[in-house]
């Protein structure tokens, strides 16, 4: 079994020296695909501005998202998703921003932080992985965590639900009037029983994940990802059969579960169980110097069982007399 | 003439500086200080994120408000607002506290290493100064 895997250790350890040696320009890729998917997400489904949300100017913002740091990204996507609204109704609009201003106050109480994730749920669900977002949370924040989460979900079903209804909504359909756009907007979002049945599955799940990871057990982590899988995919079931009914397909749901399961697996095999230091630059001074510090990461190779093959063939070898 | 030693301990620190920010500011405060600072900060949250609520239910209801509620009934209803505020704020309070109490450990704990740093380095000044 160590045979098989030797290839995946040097892929890791390759992604390790490359990490340290191009990290900004890996952490700007990132930025770039995220901050690009996330626009993409926005404008499939409510891209109510064309001349904003056009290719080239998506390509444009993703590329300025590049430099940016992961707070301000998150408020730049909100500020696109509030002016899509704006576009809609006056009444979308402010219960967007109730929102988000409810979650800036749950912020301030109980400084969760993490607050970009609030726009990587509603990509999840877009990329068709929504299991992946408590899987991975779990894995790498702390429990606080799930509050950003649970408004990302909030955001997401806020989004779809207007992308589907945004005729009866808007401000030029005069058939409904103003106080009742604005009930069926909040029933349509808050009694929507998906939205219930998500939000346990994930705040259960992250819970699961992160308890289970951090105990002192061999492979820990493995067991946690599995735990969460099941955990997240019996609980969605469980609330399809009593309360959604058809809405979700059962068949996406366990597909869903499984890839998510595997790919979560995978991130915390390649990415969070490594230490991924960067080139850092430093500047300080002293009575008699300025120090301009270049920090190059040592790269250790991470010890592992060698087959005896590898000694095998080393040994085999010719040997120069 | 460069000291070498020096130069490790000193770019030690700064990159810890770099990297921690959070941490660094958090060892700014008494643990009493942190937490009452950030306690009063949640305290204002608190009662903003309620208000807001509390105006959202009432646009939602805001009909029936209109039609049921009479003006006796004004003291009641407020009074049991306040019992509503008052048994959220307090378990909010609580979670906040520990929140916050848990921020200040972690920061702490990392922050442990680069005090003795920083007292090394204090020594290297000290002997340039004798």
């Amino acid at each position: 079994m160590t045979s098989s895997l030797t290839p995946v250790f040097e892929l890791r350890d390759k992604l390790i020296r490359l990490y340290a040696k191009r990290s900004k320009w890996i952490q700007a890729l990132i930025r770039f695909v995220s901050a690009f998917l996330m626009l993409q997400t926005i404008n499939t489904q409510i891209g109510y501005i064309p001349e904003i949300m056009s290719l080239p100017v998506i390509l444009g913002i993703s590329l300025v998202c590049c430099i940016l740091p992961w707070s301000v990204i998150s408020i730049l996507m909100c500020v696109l998703v509030v002016l899509e609204f704006l576009k809609v109704s006056v009444i979308v609009t402010g219960f967007c921003l109730f929102i988000l201003l409810c979650m800036l106050m749950v912020d301030l109480m109980f400084a969760p932080g993490y607050n970009f994730i609030i726009f990587f749920v509603p990509l999840a669900f877009f990329l068709k992985l929504p299991f992946l977002v408590p899987l991975i949370l779990g894995l790498a924040a702390p429990l606080t965590a799930v509050i950003p989460m649970l408004f990302g979900l909030l955001m997401h079903f806020m989004i779809s639900y207007v992308s589907s209804t945004a005729g009866i909504l808007a401000d030029t359909a005069q058939s409904v009037g103003m106080y009742e756009k604005f009930v069926q907007m909040i029933e349509g979002v808050f009694k929507n029983q998906n939205l219930l049945v998500f939000a346990i599955a994930f705040s259960f799940t992250a819970a699961a994940v992160y308890l289970l990871r951090r105990l002192s057990v061999n492979y820990a982590w493995m067991i946690a990802v599995a735990v969460g899988s099941v955990l997240d995919l019996v609980l969605v079931l469980f609330g399809i059969a009593t309360y959604t009914g058809g809405t979700i397909s059962v068949s996406a749901v366990i597909i869903g579960s499984v890839i998510s399961g595997l790919i979560a697996l995978a991130v915390q095999f390649m990415i969070f169980s490594v230490d991924y230091k960067q080139t850092e630059y430093v500047q300080f001074e002293d009575d008699d110097y300025y120090y301009y510090v270049k920090a190059i990461p040592k790269v250790k190779v991470a010890d592992r069982e060698y087959d005896k093959k590898d000694f095998t063939e080393i040994d085999s070898a010719p040997t120069e007399e | 003439m460069i000291n070498n030693d020096k130069v490790r301990l000193m770019t030690r620190i700064q990159l810890f500086e770099n990297r921690e920010k959070e941490s660094v500011k958090v060892s700014r405060y008494f643990q009493m200080d942190y937490l009452v600072m950030h306690m009063i900060r949640s305290l204002f949250a608190y009662i903003v994120l309620f208000c807001m609520v509390l105006l959202f239910i009432l646009c939602y209801n805001w009909e029936e408000v209109l039609t049921q509620v009479k003006p006796e009934m004004l003291l009641q209803s407020g009074m049991w607002i306040l019992i509503g505020f008052l048994a959220l704020m307090i378990p909010s309070m609580i979670v906040s506290y520990i929140s916050f109490w848990f921020c200040y450990r972690r920061g702490c704990k990392k922050i442990r290493n680069h005090v003795s740093d920083l007292k090394k380095l204090q020594e290297f000044y000290s002997e340039e100064g004798n």
